[in-house]
């Protein structure tokens, strides 16, 4: 067995080639963002599925960064946050510290997802910068149909 | 250094192999009427303990279960230069919100406590008053990765109040589900520590079969995450022939795919160099504090609940004693193999048994059933129990017991003498999430 992973790597084929579409409303940020999109997660409170959907929207099948799309190791970094609710009370503070942190413009994607509501209306603080909202979740197909729209892609 | 990493990495499978008959505890129950019972498990069968004799303080564990909503750890050090780092609720490698309080001087941590608070949810207030079958939803979403099992622990809780016995085919589907959410668990776990030691192509290839193994879950179950499938006594729906045979398919090309990225992955020195003796666990210690499923087992000690079910046949647990971060990766790779062949059994079965044994679902009314029991199941964390009690077909009270609250606490005792590139290595070998921690 050649044991020297490049070209293991190389062989195969992995990236699916699709047309990612939805029909989810989505705000774009007046023509910016064209090129790349560096998005930051922040966890309010779900219930763990999201966190592994967006673990598995970096997997090699999707191969985010030929669209230009990157994840940034802080808000500070970012330009669309992406916030996996429902929210729990305890991290509204952390929340709004996080956008206080993004470089503006910026922009905000709201997935909420499963039974756990607390009755949090995350839209209030989220406000004019919420770009668009994932009620009924599916796949990670679904965040990069709505992440090519924000780029006008 | 590496002679040294291939002489020990050549006596780590010297299993231990013993059955722990030490009754632990899981739980601290206040049922109605009665105050502080504990629920206890001794390596076979849970219960619930009433008996004066036993002191629940007595337990290493006791404050741990007591405050398992705010703070796991009392730490606290001073000394010239310690300071306390807080990591988290909002980071990018840990996604979901908790905080680790570490005490270090700049290199060497030397304690942690972890709050898991700001994942709470208060779920099992939630489904106080509810029917059985509208808290399934609630249950499955205590933690998302872990929802079949969570909702097979109350599942079972409830058919063993109303008595119901399983149909054989009913529960070779229910294994065949559970088996499937630990194979996506036991990769994505592979994959974090692929990714912490910055080993990019592995971590790719993993990531791919990961996701693979998620359309896998979508095609049985119609959801990525086994959700809305499993009900008391019964499923929901039952997959067709025609997709059994492609989940087949699939698992057995993802088991053939897995053995060579392995194998390479021991092959590399600096894979391996990362994760062996980082956060050692010795088997003392995992009893004492009820680590269960992997984390146990990578301790050497044989001991699953899956082992006493009859529905289970010639079960092959692996163990490894070396009790530290490569040891538990190395169990979670060998039990991906053991769920695969569990599942094509369970396949062959249901494909040979469906028209010889009549296929009927329990018959049964929750209206004024009352009683109490417990349901257990091996997830691929390790062991859920739930204690539930009903009053007339409602819930009056539940107890969830989860693997994580005690996996958060073997890694705040691991990881003390480490240092903080170990860190990552320590919290993901665990397999424990906040929202399975802080329900």
């Amino acid at each position: 067995m050649n044991n020297w992973w490049f070209p293991y790597g190389l062989k195969k084929r992995l990236t699916e080639k699709k047309l990612y579409q939805t029909d989810i409303d989505v705000k774009t940020l007046d023509g910016i963002f064209k090129s790349s999109l560096h998005i930051y997660i922040i966890d309010v409170g779900n219930s763990n599925d999201l966190c592994f959907e967006l673990k598995a929207l970096q997997a090699p099948q999707y191969n985010i960064h030929r669209f230009g799309i990157f994840f940034a190791d802080t808000p500070r970094h970012a330009d669309v946050l992406i916030v996996l609710g429902p929210a729990t009370e305890k991290m509204i503070a952390p929340l709004q510290e996080t956008i206080n942190q993004l470089p503006k413009p910026f922009g905000i994607i709201l997935i909420e997802y499963g039974e756990t509501n607390n009755g949090i209306d995350l839209k209030n603080i989220l406000q004019e910068n919420l770009l668009a909202e994932i009620k009924n979740y599916e796949n990670p197909e679904q965040i990069i149909a709505v992440l090519l729209k924000i780029m006008n892609k | 250094m590496n002679n040294q990493l291939d002489n020990e990495i050549m006596v780590r499978d010297n299993n231990l192999n013993f059955n722990a008959s030490l009754k632990r505890l899981f739980g601290i129950l206040v049922p109605s009427g009665i105050e502080n019972k504990g629920l206890m498990y001794d390596g076979k069968d849970f219960t619930i303990d009433c008996s004066d004799k036993i002191n629940l303080d007595s337990f290493p564990n006791y404050d741990i279960i007591k405050n398992r909503d705010s703070v796991i750890g009392k730490s606290e050090f001073f000394g010239e230069g310690v300071f306390v780092f807080r990591y988290g609720p909002v980071t990018s490698w840990i996604v979901e919100p908790g905080v680790f309080h570490i005490y270090t001087y700049g290199e060497r941590i030397l304690g942690m406590n972890i709050d898991v608070s700001y994942k709470s949810r208060s779920i099992e207030l939630k489904l106080i008053g509810l029917n059985p079958l509208e808290a399934i939803p609630f249950v499955e979403n205590i933690c998302g990765n872990f929802s079949f099992s969570h909702s097979l622990a109350f599942t079972n809780a409830i058919e063993n109040i109303l008595g119901i016995e399983l149909n054989p085919i009913i529960k070779s589907y229910k294994i065949i589900a559970l088996e499937l959410e630990r194979i996506y668990n036991h990769l994505y776990v592979f994959s974090q520590l692929a990714n912490a030691a910055a080993q990019k192509v592995l971590t790719s290839h993993v990531q791919f079969l990961f996701e693979e193994s998620l359309r896998t879950n979508f095609i049985f179950s119609r959801s990525r995450y086994l959700k809305k499938l499993n009900s008391i006594g019964k499923l929901n729906f039952y997959p067709e022939k025609k997709i059994l045979n492609i989940i087949q398919e699939r698992v057995s090309e993802l088991n053939s795919e897995l053995k060579i990225l392995y194998a390479r992955t021991l092959e590399s020195k600096n894979f391996l160099d990362r994760l062996h003796a980082t956060s050692i666990i010795s088997s003392e210690y995992a009893l004492n504090n009820s680590l269960s499923g992997p984390s146990l087992r990578a301790c050497g000690i044989k001991e699953d609940l899956r082992l006493h079910d009859k529905f289970y046949e010639d079960l092959n647990i692996p163990t490894i004693s070396f009790g530290d971060s490569l040891a538990r990766l190395e169990v979670r790779i060998e039990e991906i193999s053991e769920s695969i062949k569990i599942i094509n059994d369970k396949i062959d079965f249901i494909d040979k048994v469906k028209n010889l044994v009549p296929f009927e679902e329990a018959k049964f009314s929750l209206e004024n059933i009352s009683g109490s029991s417990i349901g257990a199941v091996e997830s691929p964390s390790g062991i859920i129990a739930n204690y539930v009690e009903l009053q007339n077909g409602k819930i009056k009270n539940i107890y969830i017991s989860t693997p994580s609250l005690f996996g958060f606490n073997a890694i705040k005792d691991s990881l003390p003498g480490m240092i903080f590139t170990d860190f990552p290595f320590s919290v993901d070998s665990f397999g424990s999430f906040f929202a399975d921690a802080a329900r």
